[in-house]
């Protein structure tokens, strides 16, 4: 019956639309293939066409009975798809303009999806001419595409101008061909260019943008830059101070866009301090540097906030963000194992202290292992005193002392294709979850580089298969506790090597590796032989190889027990390795310019391109000659103009969020913004009638919250519920983005600042600051003074200062006026900002 | 479209459903099209997390066969033609004020907590990582409506589903302010008028005012700074005000109006006089002008005890909403407030887990909707039982368990 039907169908269709009265079309910007690939040009064609998108013939269950591979990912596939199901009514090679692929898309006969091609244009001749060639599948290999050379790659317009873009693909048997109309373009940023489906480009306004050209398998871009009709006359001419500025400047001279002045120093003061250790400069420091005639002196400040406690702090604080370093939990999930996050965040800091290389330090990350190669007694004396430590309530010395951070391995979720994305976000600066389920469209990954990445991890044991028993602890290591147990006050004996067992099990990594890819297996993604595996609507797919993210060859499969994470270390050393290093140089970057030169700064897909990328190569280019010293960065930055620049707009650069023609206000974090106000206020760990000032916890004292407020501060107390009112990071595991930390405003934290008992209590403390103010033999404009630098780290302005004395002389009393005053000013966007 | 919205278009317009964005485009279709004002200027939520059991309450069924009926009774209501619970005897004398829907799923016919519970609160199930969040209906309610002056937009009553409700692409901006277990103490206190003299309040926030207005360069036209001057401001307006603080402080209500609240020491059912206190305080906050409140009460997953369940939460939900559903109907403010009362799922109609005495998760539930100028009085049939195509595999429920045909298709067109 079918085949009937297929015929009847034929010959009506035949009869409507004649094959000799179809026109034929010219193709607009390249010529239409007269041998039309399959992989090469109709897959491609399906993905401009929408055809195997999510929602239409790409989705799970395919659409109106066909199926195709979601985003073209298996050309294969789809050829056998097409060729062979429906009775092979969909392809008529015999009379192509009768195949019901054709039929469907002109929308000659019903479709679903609607009319999605124009019967005789190019398109259409493309399936068309590829169908009656006996609409073969080409060797799909050959035709992987290796690189997209877009031209013009980088090019100035004015506004009102139009262009058109070029793209050739080259294939991985080294042929070349023009793919431009079988690509999709996109703006970047709409407002500068418009970009039509043929890759023709109309310049709008001034301001600068990459278009991103899309071809399966690829993706490129271009930039363009437009300029005004008439240049400014009057732009400054500034002198670059490094190769930052340069950069900058230029950028800003094409664009016309003035950028600010420097700003003052007391700015500069409280913006460097601020941003380099998380605190406040004293009052005394500001008056101090104010005072200092000589010119050198901000580079000297910089050098110096470098060298404070407070920058390793904030570091370690930012790589726990980072390393997403949580949800520890030695006996099981729940509760979760502060001990072990506290541990990790000495290690980080006792790094930064350091000042370890950046390559350096993630390879004591990405390698690490338990026992750092050390015999049982050796690794037990250690454990042994970790453990006491712990009992004892003292910071975790031992820990931080190692030599490899093996808590980033030991955390839930800390293995196979799950642990891979997150080493990929962490190190590579990528977003591969998409890529466990399919290619994205916007990204390149597929589920075959997800999957052969992750099988370079997949012989870390799953920290969850301690719990079902399956290994048992090494038995050498289990007599060495009990030895080392001897040792210990017997108090801690018995829970000693109880604990000591516990965490053998999650800490002998190396012992429950075997040879080959069989070893520590864990119970999900994971195939029976230990190859990485995922399972998505899409169906179970898993990849026998071990290959890097965009590298074309697989390493052979280690058997000689040899640690394939060393392979990835030496990829990520390689200096053409093209994620690696722009990852920590825009996350620093980030750091201080509240945006990444890629933004958001944690997504370095191909898809999302840098807004001065030969700005971003230098500075990348520099830290590796820098043998990645990560302080010759936070240095060449800072002594930048571009940073020292003042946050006040002009007209010309008002609307600039993307050339850093200004310095970009942000919110402080909260575990800063709570550290000064204990520093503004002069009040801390102070505690008032049933009230806790600072939730005790677990919380050692002397922790700043920068350092043990993300940590320990899970209670229903007032700095829990401010952190978490300012937007402290869960550090959550699952969740693979740099997003966390929230900086945004919010009417919660208004009302925190107005009305909080603990702030107010800090205000009113007998011990703080205006307790001593109104004690000290002082003026009342001195104790103004005083009150300005401490809390917005300048002087006060001539009407700053009337309007204050105003409002102490309204208020009567010197202490409820200079507490009424204090507050006025810790309830100010100047205080609240880095600015 | 405003023309033809009828309750259906209100629980799902264009692919969203119940009052995501669907009431946001309600809005803005009333504003536009239809040329009469809405009648609805204010929503409680009352959001029973879990899925509570619809045959024990709204769903009653009487005649199914006796495996499927469950052990309560079922009585009648003031509304000729409809019937409920025994477990909701107050809310059975108040049917003329409710709509009960009982012909709604959440779509696929798999009940799953988390992707439901995001369906209805959102009109998205939030499925796929890295894609937008959609906003919840107070959130959506805050961007587009002006809230009173004094007053904030959104609140939250009770903990639970807080990513949901805080959470979105619209920004912490609309964020409610919660008031959690968690919170609930700061925000009380934090409110609180004892601790503010006023007048010295007033010259410290004008300080405040002035010192920003020094430094107003510096805010000229960046959103961040924009908006936390707003909100500022907002917070100042509502330390000064004390209308919230006022409505939020149970100490001066009633005696006789927290008992029948079921907000007295004498409801001794777990969680239910937090939540019935929760409900009385909406009804204030609702009189004190905020937009939208939303109340969770969770607690329905009764997977191990269905039936001891149900008798200990339905009896607060009964007291507290009939009592909510009157107060509101005699001060004439039910005219202009929608109440929705409803949760993520239903729960099967036979007995499953718990060693017989469980029931599990069901596509099939119910949602009440009164207030408003939403038609009231009236019921929706739901199919007969909704049975399982096969008993043997539980997770397979029949794909869709939709009305055959919907009684209230056919109702006249709702204005609110």
């Amino acid at each position: 019956m079918r085949q009937i039907g297929s015929l009847v169908l034929t010959a009506l269709v035949s009869i409507v639309v004649p094959a000799n009265s179809i026109r034929g079309g010219e193709a607009r910007s390249s010529p239409v293939p007269t041998e039309p690939l399959f992989s090469r040009h109709i897959v491609p064609l399906f993905s401009r066409l929408g055809c195997n998108g999510g929602a239409c013939h790409g989705a799970v269950q395919g659409k109106g009975g066909l199926r195709l591979s979601l985003y073209g990912v298996d050309p294969q596939l789809d050829h056998n798809r097409l060729l062979r199901e429906f009775g092979g009514r969909r392809l008529n090679v015999l009379d192509a303009d009768a195949s019901l692929v054709l039929l469907k898309a002109t929308a000659r006969v019903p479709h679903g999806g609607g009319k999605r091609l124009e019967v005789g244009s190019a398109e259409y001749q493309l399936i068309r001419n590829w169908i009656a060639a006996g609409a073969r599948l080409d060797p799909v290999e050959k035709s992987a595409v290796r690189r997209l050379e877009v031209t013009p790659a980088s090019r100035t317009a004015k506004p009102g101008e139009r262009f058109t873009l070029r793209v050739q693909a080259v294939y991985a048997d080294g042929s070349q061909e023009e793919v431009t109309s079988l690509c999709s373009f996109e703006a970047v940023n709409r407002e500068v260019v418009e970009v039509d489906r043929n890759g023709e480009v109309l310049a709008r306004s001034v301001g600068d943008t990459a278009i991103v050209v899309r071809y399966p398998g690829q993706v490129g871009w271009a930039t363009t830059i437009v300029l005004p009709e008439q240049p400014a006359e009057n732009f400054p001419s500034i002198q670059a101070t490094n190769l930052i500025d340069r950069h900058v400047l230029a950028r800003l001279r094409l664009l016309s866009l003035q950028p600010s002045p420097i700003c003052d120093d007391a700015t500069f003061l409280r913006r460097v301090t601020l941003d380099v250790t998380g605190l406040l400069p004293t009052p005394q420091e500001i008056r101090a540097f104010l005072a200092d005639k000589d010119p050198s002196k901000r580079a000297k400040k910089i050098d110096e906030l470098l060298e404070r406690p407070g920058y390793a702090a904030l570091w370690a604080t930012k790589f726990m963000d980072i390393l997403r370093l949580s949800g520890y939990s030695p006996g099981g999930p729940f509760p979760p194992s502060v001990t072990d996050e506290y541990r990790a965040y000495e290690w980080l800091r006792a790094r930064f202290r350091e000042n370890v290389p950046y390559d350096q330090l993630v390879e004591r990350i990405l390698l690490a292992t338990s026992r750092e190669g050390r015999d049982y007694d050796a690794w037990a004396n250690e454990m042994a005193a970790i453990l006491n430590e712990e009992a004892e309530a003292k910071p975790p010395a031992t820990y931080a002392a190692r030599h490899t951070l093996d808590l980033f391995w030991q955390r839930r979720m800390a293995t196979d294709v799950d642990h891979a994305i997150r080493v990929g976000h962490a190190f590579l600066g990528l977003r591969l979850q998409c890529a466990q389920c399919h290619r994205h469209p916007h990204d390149v990954w597929t589920q075959e580089d997800l999957l052969s990445f992750a099988n370079f991890f997949m012989r870390m044991p799953h920290f969850n298969s301690m719990a079902g028993s399956r290994a048992q602890p090494a038995p050498e290591a289990i007599a060495a506790a009990k030895r080392r147990a001897a040792d210990l006050p017997s108090r801690l004996q018995s829970s000693f090597v109880k604990s000591f067992e516990r965490e053998i099990f999650v800490l002998t990594r190396e012992h429950l590796e075997g040879p080959g890819m069989k070893g520590g297996r864990s119970f999900f993604n994971t195939s029976k032989d230990g190859f990485a595996t995922v399972t998505s609507p899409l169906g179970t797919q898993s990849s026998r190889q071990m290959r890097l993210l965009g590298e074309s060859t697989a390493y052979p499969l280690p058997n000689d027990g040899s640690d394939p994470r060393a392979l990835v270390m030496a990829w990520l050393r390689r200096p053409d390795n093209p994620f690696f290093t722009r990852a920590i140089v825009n996350r620093v970057w980030a750091h201080y310019f509240d945006r990444g030169l890629i933004d958001p700064p944690d997504d370095l897909s191909p898809l999302n391109p840098p807004s001065h990328p030969e700005l971003l190569q230098e500075l990348c280019d520099g830290l590796i000659a820098n043998k990645y010293d990560l302080k010759w960065l936070h240095r060449t930055i800072l002594n930048s103009r571009t940073y020292q620049q003042s946050s006040l707009t002009n007209a010309s650069n008002r609307h600039d969020r993307r050339n850093f023609a200004s310095f970009y206000v942000r919110r402080l974090p909260a575990e800063v913004l709570l550290d000064i106000i204990d520093q503004a206020t002069g009040s801390s760990g102070y505690d008032k009638g049933d009230r806790s000032v600072r939730d005790p916890g677990k919380m050692p004292a002397g922790l700043r919250m920068l350092e043990g407020g993300a940590i320990f501060c899970r209670g229903d107390g007032a700095s829990t519920f401010a952190l978490n009112t300012f937007g402290r990071p869960e550090r959550n595991v699952e969740v693979v983005c740099d997003c966390e930390r929230d900086n945004q405003a919010t009417m919660l934290q208004a009302l925190f600042l107005a009305n909080h008992p603990w702030l107010r209590a800090k205000i009113a403390d007998k011990q703080g600051l205006v307790a001593r103010l109104a004690q000290a033999s002082l003026s009342d404009d001195e104790r103004i003074e005083e009150l300005f630098l401490a809390t917005l780290s300048r002087l006060p302005t001539p009407i700053e200062m009337k309007l204050s004395q105003d409002y102490l002389k309204q208020t009567g009393s010197t202490v409820k006026g200079l507490e009424g005053l204090l507050w006025a000013l810790l309830n100010t966007n100047e205080f609240l900002f880095n600015h | 479209m405003s023309q033809s919205l009828n309750r259906r278009h209100f629980l799902r317009v264009g692919g969203t459903t119940l009052f995501g964005l669907g009431l946001a485009d309600l809005f803005r279709a009333q504003a536009t099209a239809s040329g009469k004002r809405a009648a609805a200027k204010q929503m409680i939520c009352i959001w029973l997390a879990g899925g509570p059991n619809h045959r024990d309450s709204f769903d009653p069924k009487p005649n199914a066969p006796t495996e499927f009926r469950g052990s309560f009774k079922t009585i009648r209501t003031n509304v000729p033609g409809i019937q409920v619970s025994e477990l909701l005897p107050r809310l059975a004398q108040v049917a003329d004020k409710y709509t009960i829907i009982r012909s709604c799923t959440t779509g696929d016919g798999r009940a799953d907590h988390a992707k439901d519970t995001n369906y209805w609160l959102t009109g998205n199930r939030r499925q796929v990582p890295q894609t937008p969040k959609y906003p919840t209906y107070g959130s959506v309610v805050a961007k587009l409506k002006q809230a009173p002056p004094r007053v904030p937009s959104f609140i939250v009553l009770g903990g639970g589903d807080k990513d949901v409700l805080t959470d979105s692409y619209l920004g912490a901006a609309y964020a409610p302010l919660m008031f959690t277990q968690e919170q609930a103490k700061a925000m009380q206190e934090m409110l609180s008028i004892p601790q503010i003299n006023l007048s010295a309040f007033g010259r410290g926030a004008d300080l405040v005012r002035a010192f920003n207005a020094q430094r107003r360069q510096l805010d000229q036209l960046d959103p961040l700074l924009e908006g936390r001057d707003q909100f500022q401001q907002k917070a100042f307006d509502l330390l000064q005000s004390a209308k919230i603080a006022q409505a939020l402080d149970l100490k001066k209500e009633n005696a006789k109006t927290l008992e029948r609240y079921g907000a007295s020491p004498a409801n001794k059912l777990r969680g239910g006089k937090a939540f019935c206190e929760s409900v009385l305080v909406a009804r204030r906050l609702i009189e004190a002008g905020v937009p939208f409140v939303h109340i969770n009460f969770g607690g329905w997953d009764a997977h191990e005890d269905n039936d001891g369940t149900m008798r200990e939460k339905f009896p607060s939900v009964d007291m507290a909403v009939a009592s909510l559903l009157e107060d509101l109907d005699q001060s004439g403010l039910l005219k202009t407030t929608i109440v929705a009362l409803l949760g993520e799922m239903g729960r099967t109609p036979w007995p499953q887990g718990g060693g017989g005495k469980g029931s599990d998760h069901w596509p099939t539930q119910f949602v009440v909707l009164a207030g408003g100028a939403l038609r009231a009085a009236t019921s929706s049939a739901s199919r007969t039982i909704g049975l399982p195509r096969s008993r043997t595999n539980s997770t397979k429920w029949i794909a869709s368990p939709a009305p055959s045909t919907p009684s209230w298709a056919s109702t006249r067109t709702t204005s609110f």
